[in-house]
C-alpha cells in the first residue's frame, strides 16, 4: 500500500528571459514519483490565455533520469481556474537523490512583470516502511517500565496528565 | 585547473552513464547569423570554453540552459546540455567565437 505525498519546487521570475536553476532534495521516504504538474502562481496579469510563459526541465537521482520538460501557461485573469490535472510520470527514486532542473522564461519582454511558477511532483511513500518504524518505535517504548499500576491506580491526576501529554510516553515520578 | 576529461569520466560514472564515445565538437559563428541550433538527442553536449562567448549568449537546451552573465564567464565548470541545443548570441554582439564542446554519445 503506498501514500500519496506531495512536493512542491516554488520558483521566482525576475526579469524576461531569465534561467532559474534549482535544485531540491526529495525525502527519502518516498518510492517512486508518479505525477507532475507546472503552473504558473501569481504576478502574471493577462486578459487572454497564454500557452507558454516559460517551460520547466528536470531530472531526478541526481542527473541519472531526464524526465521532466513542459511549458507552463497563464491563465487568464477572468478565468483563474486551472486544470487540477497531474501529468503522468514514472520515476523510482533512490534515496535522498537531488532532483535538479532549470526554469527558462519565454515570454515577451514587453509584457513582462515578476511572476512565480511552481512544480508540483506527485509521489507515493511506502506504507509498509512507516508502519515497520512505528513498530519499531513501540517496542522500544514497551522496554520503558511503565507497569507500575498501583501508582495509576492510585492517582487519576497524574494519569490524566499522561492522557493530556500523548507524547509523555513513560510516567517518571 | 582541473582536468575536465577525469571529470567527466567520474561524473558519468557517478550518474551510471557509459560512454561509448568522446570527442570534440566545435560550432562556429560567423557575422550575421546569431542563432545556431544542433541535436544532441540520446547524447551530451559539455561546453568547454564559455569565456570566449560575449556576454548575454544564450545557450538553451532540452535538459539546461545558461545565460552567459558578466560573472559567468570567467567560470570553469562544464555546463551540460542534451536534446535540441539552440545557441543564441546577443543582437549587438561584435564578437563571433568558435565555441567548443566535448560531445558525449551514451551507450
Amino acid at each position: 500500500m503506498a501514500a500519496i505525498r506531495y512536493n512542491i519546487i516554488r520558483l521566482r521570475v525576475e526579469r524576461p528571459g531569465q534561467i532559474v536553476r534549482f535544485q531540491h532534495k526529495i525525502p527519502s521516504n518516498l518510492r517512486r514519483c508518479t505525477g507532475f504538474k507546472a503552473v504558473h502562481v501569481r504576478g502574471v496579469q493577462t486578459d487572454l490565455y497564454i500557452p507558454e510563459i516559460g517551460w520547466f526541465t528536470a531530472s531526478f537521482n541526481s542527473l541519472k533520469e531526464e524526465a521532466i520538460v513542459t511549458p507552463v501557461s497563464a491563465q487568464a485573469f477572468y478565468n483563474p481556474e486551472v486544470s487540477h490535472e497531474f501529468q503522468t510520470l514514472d520515476v523510482a527514486l533512490k534515496p535522498s537523490q537531488l532532483v535538479v532542473g532549470v526554469y527558462v522564461d519565454t515570454m515577451k519582454a514587453s509584457a513582462f512583470m515578476p511572476y512565480v511558477v511552481s512544480l508540483y511532483l506527485r509521489c507515493t511513500e511506502n506504507i509498509s516502511v512507516r508502519t515497520e518504524l512505528v513498530k519499531i518505535t513501540q517496542s522500544k517504548n514497551q522496554d520503558c517500565n511503565c507497569d507500575d499500576e498501583v501508582d495509576r491506580d492510585e492517582d487519576d491526576q497524574e494519569q490524566d496528565s499522561e492522557e493530556l501529554n500523548p507524547d509523555q510516553l513513560c510516567s517518571t515520578i | 585547473m582541473f582536468d575536465h576529461l577525469i571529470h567527466i569520466h567520474q561524473q558519468f560514472t557517478q550518474r551510471l552513464i557509459g560512454i561509448e564515445l568522446q570527442r570534440f565538437k566545435n560550432v562556429v559563428t560567423t557575422p550575421g547569423t546569431l542563432r545556431y541550433e544542433i541535436e544532441a538527442y540520446n547524447e551530451y553536449l559539455l561546453l568547454t570554453n564559455s569565456f570566449v562567448l560575449p556576454i548575454g549568449t544564450r545557450i538553451i537546451s532540452d535538459t539546461n540552459s545558461l545565460e552567459i552573465l558578466s560573472s559567468q564567464n570567467g567560470l570553469e565548470g562544464l555546463e551540460e546540455f542534451s536534446g535540441l541545443v539552440a545557441i543564441e548570441l546577443p543582437a549587438n554582439t561584435q564578437e563571433y567565437p568558435n565555441i567548443e564542446f566535448i560531445q558525449i554519445v551514451k551507450e
